[in-house]
């Protein structure tokens, strides 16, 4: 039965670690340069201003040190010359499955998309590699004026709006990985909800990695016009390698007043994909923004969603969930911005870590002058399953007003010896009683997930947690 | 900043030996601050993205271009200070207070003598107790973030505490010492505690002066040792002048079933930056730390907590507070880190900060670095401006505005006050923090 | 058969390196109600957490045997399966787990089948009707943000759901007001039917009056120092414990002791 399965896994038992041998139509050759960055604008025949955006953010990149903080000895073994930048897997992009290659096709319904779609989703992209190579919207949304393409297609056939908001909530100099991105990026969604619409049904994105040492860097950017409303999830898998692969997204969001952008990811990435990625949103008057951000896979994630409240009333809020296995480091976190006053956020993270695993909770609770009315709330737990794993917490919290009401609690611990043993008085096993209290814990985060990747996400950590106690 | 070894003035060096000299110091004694020195200049200035470094800005300072007063032989102590000491006298066991580093005046109880309890002076503790400040000292750590200045504050210590309390040796009354400045533009207050097994005590630590005519600069000590099933209570209390620009770094060693509680009190100096911190290395082992931080004007307050649990079984409990009004700035950060296999340690942290002027201007930053599972690790921060309904409360009973607010503000910070068991030193304190509420704008 | 439901042997259980049994004997048979009763303290929660194998509860010495099986070699779930179900006197609350669900799973469990979702609807529908709780409880998280009394129903729900063959009501009737104590009662006596043992365990009289023990005991500093009948619950209720302990030749002291 191919549910979509696809978006969730948690570790040892890595289901979607396959891999497809492809001719591909173009691979760039490895490393980066000047040259590398001007043929991939030119095979997209892109405008001029892009061209240049992406060499300036290309000089920016290789001015930018490493971070300094996170997992500064797992960055410094990312090796940027090791590392395939475009690799285009088809000629053209499909409107239906059977558009698309047979063997890419293949890759997709065994992660169960074509079925998704079907049963509960307004539109789908699928990216392969640095491609979007499916691409479909329904009808009604299109007849309605909403845009749902990948950004390459958004850039040509929506020229205006692109450059109007492309690079502005992240410029390519905010970090050394969004610098990279806006040098080489390709693919990713492009979405504008024109004012008043509510697209009530979720539209996708799948990102799959196949190739050895790839790097994928697609772009999202979601226009949300006044008084309208989206829903967006993505997921991502890779298959196992022994060498690693690198993620780095920028997505840009922007809810302008009283539009309403959630955007929910399931990143699942095989434990050998860096998966850096800067995701922010600008809400403006009485906008709101939900991020819905679990993080299952990957070898070091490092991303934290944020919301710049710049207009009155807006609204953030983060859900985090982190779940960090052997050798897995899940540095995670939310940023939310007041810029302006009554803005209200809140922000949820949770964790769990296991067989040596690490979170990081980081996070910034930001209130400008002039912020008057600020509201937000911060809560952090994390649960650590054995004594080889840990858990990090640095929030910070900086305040330059006076009339606002700040709040952050977090806390560390293991599964509760009371609540196991209530549970097993009723007959569960303890393993069956350790699942249910991390389902639990996770509820949060299941419960805003659709039903069928709730469903699975419950099943994911049942098998994660086999064999782990006792 | 880099190469402070070129640019530097062995002026420094020789302060040391004139300082060494005057006291009369051993050989022993004088290589330490030589020791001290040299790692004080190869340590290069902190930069300003440590992390630790990263809210206060120290750029203008020029450290190696400081050097300490030479304590005169027979200072006296100021009018306002007689009265502090005097207003307490009769409810301490003993005072110590220090002018510009040089011992200004001294009384120990007969009963505390013949208890065998040391509390002196340093320039007098290394000739008659050579052997218990020389392990002591050798024994010391230094904490890589804040070492350029703490190594500073050993090279050039003049003044300071150093108190010994026998094994099972248990103090009623507490123990006072003030340490001022009056014409020196630079001070080193050190101090140094040893808990013998079972041993109990409440000691004041006092800096203060009146507001500076000119720019001054401070770098403080202060060592912390308990032995098992040791009790202390070390109050540390902050209210320099504005004016000065002062550096502490306080690091207690925790022994088994030993119990701490730490009471920082912050109200003075133009920039004040502390590092309070606990190691909890033997079993059993509690440390309460408790703070509580009143800024206004431009007063800038930089505190860094640490409770560093080594070994399981241990316990901290952290709660600082903090109101600002005026321009004030504080940062607030703390760290509990729960190292791998200290399982059953329990920690605690809570921030709270009472925001009273728009102007002001609030960071906290509670961590947690968790490496081992069976803990029960808690933080929690808030920032919130005045209650308006407490407000509504207590002017619904007659209370004018003003009054209403600095009942609050004190209220808010007296649950604090209150955990310094020792009444006269609670009084005196908590004296001091109303009436520094009192003298602003309400 | 004949062995005796349960057969408690000399228990000794220490709490934290501290002795809080000090030699239990007891036996209960099926279809029989028991009755212990004593002072806040003086060691019946002990008795019931110890029974249901509680990590923290650690028998030093004696035996317990559950239709002639070893208790002690049991793991907590086992015991569970085995038929043996405590009703807590604080229940804790897990958050995120909705009250069906947990059912769902402990009844799979318990049955070692899985109940299809209509007929285990109706099963904990019937059971919430009988304890007069609404049917939106299948959805709240366990425990979570219930009342006193709440919690107390949902016990005695799941023990409707699961009818085991021994029931443990460990202080069931605190935190009840007078319609609760009845409510929970009869579902107690309903579910019990003819064939559970029960082992109730309270320090007031009052839910005696609903459910009416065949045996009743006196704990006093984890010992059982007087076992009747039913008489013997309203005697204690008309002279107080007092009396019990000067005929008993137990001091005053070690009561205080034990708080």
């Amino acid at each position: 039965m191919a549910t979509p399965q696809s978006l969730l896994d948690v570790g040892t038992e890595y289901q979607y670690g396959f891999r497809d041998e492809i001719e591909y139509v173009y691979k760039a050759e490895k490393g980066l340069s000047r040259r590398v960055v001007e043929m991939i604008s030119h095979m997209k025949g892109e405008p001029d201003w892009m061209r240049e955006f992406r060499l300036r953010a290309l000089e920016i990149f290789l001015k930018k040190p490493m971070p300094t903080w996170g997992n500064t000895k797992l960055l410094s073994e990312i090796h940027f010359d090791d590392i395939y930048y475009y690799i285009k897997p088809a000629e053209k992009q499909g409107r239906s499955w059977e558009e698309v290659p047979e063997q890419i096709k293949n890759t997709f319904e065994k992660l169960g998309i074509p079925e998704a779609e079907r049963k509960f989703l307004a539109g789908v992209s699928a990216q392969y590699e640095s491609e979007v190579v499916y691409h479909s919207i329904r009808e009604d949304l299109e007849r309605q004026g909403v845009i749902f393409m990948d950004m390459d297609s958004g850039l040509r056939e929506h020229p205006d709006l692109v450059r109007r908001w492309f690079g502005k909530v992240v410029p390519p100099a905010d970090n050394k990985f969004a610098a990279l991105n806006s040098a080489v990026w390709s693919g990713g969604s492009f979405i504008y909800v024109p004012p008043g619409v509510h697209v009530e049904i979720p539209l996708q994105a799948y990102f799959r990695i196949n190739a050895e040492n790839m790097g994928q860097f697609e772009r999202t950017l979601i226009i949300a016009d006044e008084g309208s409303r989206v829903h967006y999830i993505e997921g991502c898998t890779a298959p196992i390698y022994s060498t690693d692969s690198l993620h780095s997204a920028v997505v840009e969001l922007i809810a302008l007043k009283g539009a309403h952008i959630r955007y929910t990811t399931v990143q699942n990435w095989s434990k050998n994909v860096y998966n850096l990625v800067t995701k922010r949103a600008v809400a403006y008057e009485d906008a709101t923004v939900e991020w819905v951000d679990g993080n299952l896979g990957s070898k070091l994630t490092m991303k934290y969603p944020s919301v710049y409240m710049v207009g009155k009333g807006a609204r953030g809020d983060i859900l985090s969930v982190a779940f960090a296995g052997p050798g897995q480091h899940q540095d995670a976190g939310a940023k939310v911005i007041h810029a302006a006053p009554y803005t209200t956020s809140t922000v949820v993270s949770k964790s769990i870590s296991k067989g040596g695993g690490r979170t990081t909770y980081r996070g910034l609770v930001q209130v400008d002058e002039g912020a008057v009315g600020v509201k937000c709330n911060v809560r952090c737990d994390a649960l650590l399953l054995d004594e080889f794993s840990r858990s990090d917490t640095y929030p910070t919290m900086n305040v330059k007003e006076d009339d606002v009401r700040i709040e952050h609690e977090a806390t560390v611990s293991k599964v509760g010896e009371e609540q196991l043993f209530y549970l097993m008085s009723r007959g569960l096993s303890e393993q069956e009683a350790t699942t249910m209290i991390i389902n639990g814990f996770f509820e949060p985060f299941a419960k805003e997930l659709p039903l069928e990747y709730a469903v699975e996400l419950n099943r994911l950590i049942a098998l994660e947690m086999e064999g782990s106690v006792g | 900043m880099g190469n402070t070894l070129m640019t530097a003035s062995p002026a420094g060096l020789e302060r040391i030996k004139t300082i060494s000299h005057h006291l009369g110091e051993p050989d022993w004694a004088s290589a330490l601050r030589r020791e001290a020195w040299q790692r004080f200049m190869e340590t290069p200035m902190p930069s300003r993205t440590h992390e630790h470094w990263r809210r206060t800005d120290i750029s203008h300072l020029r450290l190696e271009d400081i050097v300490p007063t030479v304590p005169t032989r027979t200072p006296a102590p100021p009018d306002w200070l007689e009265e502090t000491i005097r207003v307490g006298a009769r409810r301490v066991a003993g005072t110590l207070a220090f002018v510009d580093g040089a011992l200004a005046y001294s009384h120990v109880t007969d009963s505390l003598r013949k208890q065998g309890v040391i509390f002196t002076d340093w320039a007098q503790a290394v000739h008659s107790h050579p052997d218990i400040v020389r392990r002591a000292m050798e024994q010391l750590d230094y904490d890589p973030a804040d070492e350029k200045f703490t190594a500073m504050a050993r090279a050039y210590a003049t003044g300071g505490t150093v108190l010994l309390v026998p094994a099972g040796v248990r103090l009623t009354l507490p123990l006072q010492t003030f340490f001022t400045a009056t014409n020196a533009t630079a001070v080193f207050p050190h101090t140094l505690v040893i808990l013998e097994e079972g041993s109990r005590v409440t000691l004041l630590d006092g800096l203060l002066s009146p507001d500076l005519p000119t720019r001054a600069f401070g770098s403080g000590v202060a060592d912390l040792i308990l032995g098992e099933g040791a009790e202390l209570t070390y109050v540390l209390f902050q209210q320099w002048g504005r004016g000065m620009e002062y550096f502490h770094h306080q690091r207690a060693v925790l022994g088994r079933d030993s119990h701490l509680t730490t009471i920082t009190v912050a109200l003075g100096a133009s920039l004040s930056k502390a590092t309070i911190e606990s190691v909890l290395c033997s079993p059993g082992a509690v440390s309460d730390m408790l703070g509580v931080v009143f800024g206004d004007d431009n007063q800038h307050f930089d505190h860094h907590t640490v409770q560093l649990h080594t070994v399981g079984n241990t316990t901290s409990d952290l709660l600082f507070k903090v109101a600002l009004d005026g321009q004030a700035y504080s940062a607030y950060s703390g760290l509990i880190r729960i190292e791998p296999g200290a399982q059953k340690a329990n920690a605690y942290q809570r921030n709270e900060n009472l925001v009273l002027s728009r102007q002001a201007h609030a960071e906290t930053l509670p961590n947690l670095e968790i490496e081992a599972n069976d803990v029960r690790c808690t933080h929690g921060a808030t920032v919130a401006p005045m209650d308006t309904e407490q407000m509504f409360y207590l002017m619904s009973r007659g209370l004018a505005p003003r009054d209403a607010n600095r009942l609050i503000v004190e209220g808010f910070l007296q649950p604090v006050l209150d955990r310094i068991s020792a009444k006269s030193l609670r009084e005196m304190v908590s004296a001091k923090v109303d009436e520094k509420i009192a003298s602003g704008r309400f | 058969m004949s062995l005796p439901l349960l057969e408690i042997r000399n228990l000794h259980v220490a709490v934290d390196g501290k002795e809080i049994l000090k030699g239990v004997n007891l036996t209960i048979n099926r279809g029989e109600i028991h009755a212990l009763m004593g002072r806040n303290g003086s060691g019946k929660s002990t008795l019931a957490a110890a029974l249901m194998g509680h990590p923290r509860y650690e028998v030093t010495k004696g035996e317990v045997f559950f239709e002639g099986r070893n208790l002690l070699e049991m793991e907590v779930d086992e015991r569970a399966r085995a038929g043996i179900f405590l009703a807590f006197q604080y229940p804790v609350a897990i958050p995120g787990v909705s009250v069906a669900n947990f059912l769902r799973s402990a009844l799979k469990s318990l049955r070692g089948e899985e109940m299809s979702a209509r007929e285990f609807r109706n099963a904990l529908k019937e059971e919430f009707r009988a304890l007069r709780m609404p049917d939106n409880f299948a959805s709240r998280y366990v425990n979570e943000g219930f009342s006193g009394g709440e919690k107390k129903r949902l016990e005695i729900v799941q023990m409707g759901l699961i009818k085991p063959k021994l029931a443990i009501l460990d202080e069931t009737d605190s935190g009840l007001d007078i319609d609760g104590v009845r409510i929970v009662s009869e579902n107690v006596n309903r579910i019990a039917g003819e064939d559970t043992g029960v082992l109730l365990i309270t320090h007031y009289q009052r839910i005696l009056r609903y459910i009416r023990p065949h045996f009743v005991h006196v704990m006093v500093d984890g010992r059982i120092i007087r076992s009747g009948d039913e008489s013997l619950a309203h005697e204690l209720e008309q002279r107080g414990y007092d009396w019990l302990l000067q005929a008993s030749g137990v001091e005053e002291k070690t009561l205080q002791e034990v708080g």
